[in-house]
């Protein structure tokens, strides 16, 4: 997709295709108890109250 | 995919409140102004003190780049031969990335190269810092060099992703570019072409169901087709993929 020239076409169906792909990959995902359950737990460390110190050595840098 | 990305008045709402606004999306309503790349969406996790609005972009980055992080800190578990890091380590590494990028530890800049290699690059740090705490808690480990992570996270070669990785980055990125289609047409034109072209339904049966002409539906689509081409070529789109 990214090799394309700029054009007013629209998009071709071979282009549509890894679109697809994703979509399809990405939705499967999103829906994956894995997905979701990660979420919950992300939300609730979200919803505590900052930590004092919240670097982590490696971003010091 | 589709469900959390419908337009929120709400949202709307307070951005219009909030000044925070173009011409364009204020002139429609009804459509939530919505990320067309990576940077815009990062650009709504800097407002904390707007918590729905917040807690809405999180969780679209978390949607779209949940996979492409698991994979990247997977990888960069590996690549210190580390193989078997129990799944609630993984998960927790994994949520490490994320919680820095939303609570605005981490911050990208554009200036300073591609989205996905900071993205990785943060990946690679969250993997460090649980090697050094396990490290420092284990004396069973004690051979790893810590030093030796610094200079592996700061060494381009060693930060080049893997095809898996390659992989995920872009499913995610086309889903931000899936997302800014449905930002930027009407909630109909979307549907219609979610259901014939990602969906695979037939334009006849979309257009029982729609209750409109079929030439409607193909109309409807080959705009879908042309905004997708058009946002596909934005700069910004063109430099992650």
């Amino acid at each position: 997709m990214n090799d394309k020239p700029a054009s007013n076409a629209p998009l071709s169906e071979e282009e549509l295709l890894e679109i697809r792909r994703a979509y399809h990959s990405l939705e499967a995902f999103q829906l994956s108890p894995e997905h979701r359950e990660a979420k919950e737990i992300l939300k609730a460390r979200l919803a505590k109250k900052e930590p004092e110190k919240p670097e982590a050595e490696s971003d010091e840098k | 995919m589709s469900r959390h990305l419908l337009p929120d008045r709400e949202i709307w709402r307070l951005l219009d409140e909030r000044d925070i606004e173009s011409p364009a999306q204020l002139s429609h309503p009804d459509r939530m102004p919505f990320p067309s790349t990576p940077l815009t969406l990062l650009g709504r996790l800097k407002h904390r003190e707007m918590p729905r609005l917040w807690e809405t972009s999180w969780e679209e980055f978390f949607d779209l780049y949940h996979n492409a992080v698991n994979v990247c800190v997977l990888g960069a578990f590996k690549r210190h031969d580390w193989h078997d890091v129990p799944p609630p380590d993984l998960q927790d590494v994994v949520l490490g990335v994320f919680e820095s990028l939303f609570r605005g530890h981490a911050s990208f800049d554009p200036a300073k190269g591609r989205f996905r290699q900071f993205l990785t690059t943060l990946c690679q740090r969250r993997v460090v810092d649980f090697i050094r705490s396990h490290v420092r808690k284990s004396s069973k480990l004690t051979s790893l060099d810590s030093e030796s992570f610094e200079e592996k996270d700061i060494d381009p070669a060693f930060a080049r992703h893997s095809t898996v990785e390659e992989d995920a980055f872009r499913s995610a990125l086309l889903g931000t570019l899936l997302a800014a289609l449905h930002a930027e047409v009407s909630p109909r034109t979307y549907l219609i072409f979610e259901l014939v072209k990602l969906n695979g339904e037939s334009p006849e049966e979309v257009a029982t169901q729609l209750g409109v002409q079929r030439n409607v539906i193909d109309n409807t689509v080959f705009k879908a087709m042309k905004k997708l081409r058009e946002i596909s070529q934005r700069e910004e789109i063109q430099q992650e993929l």
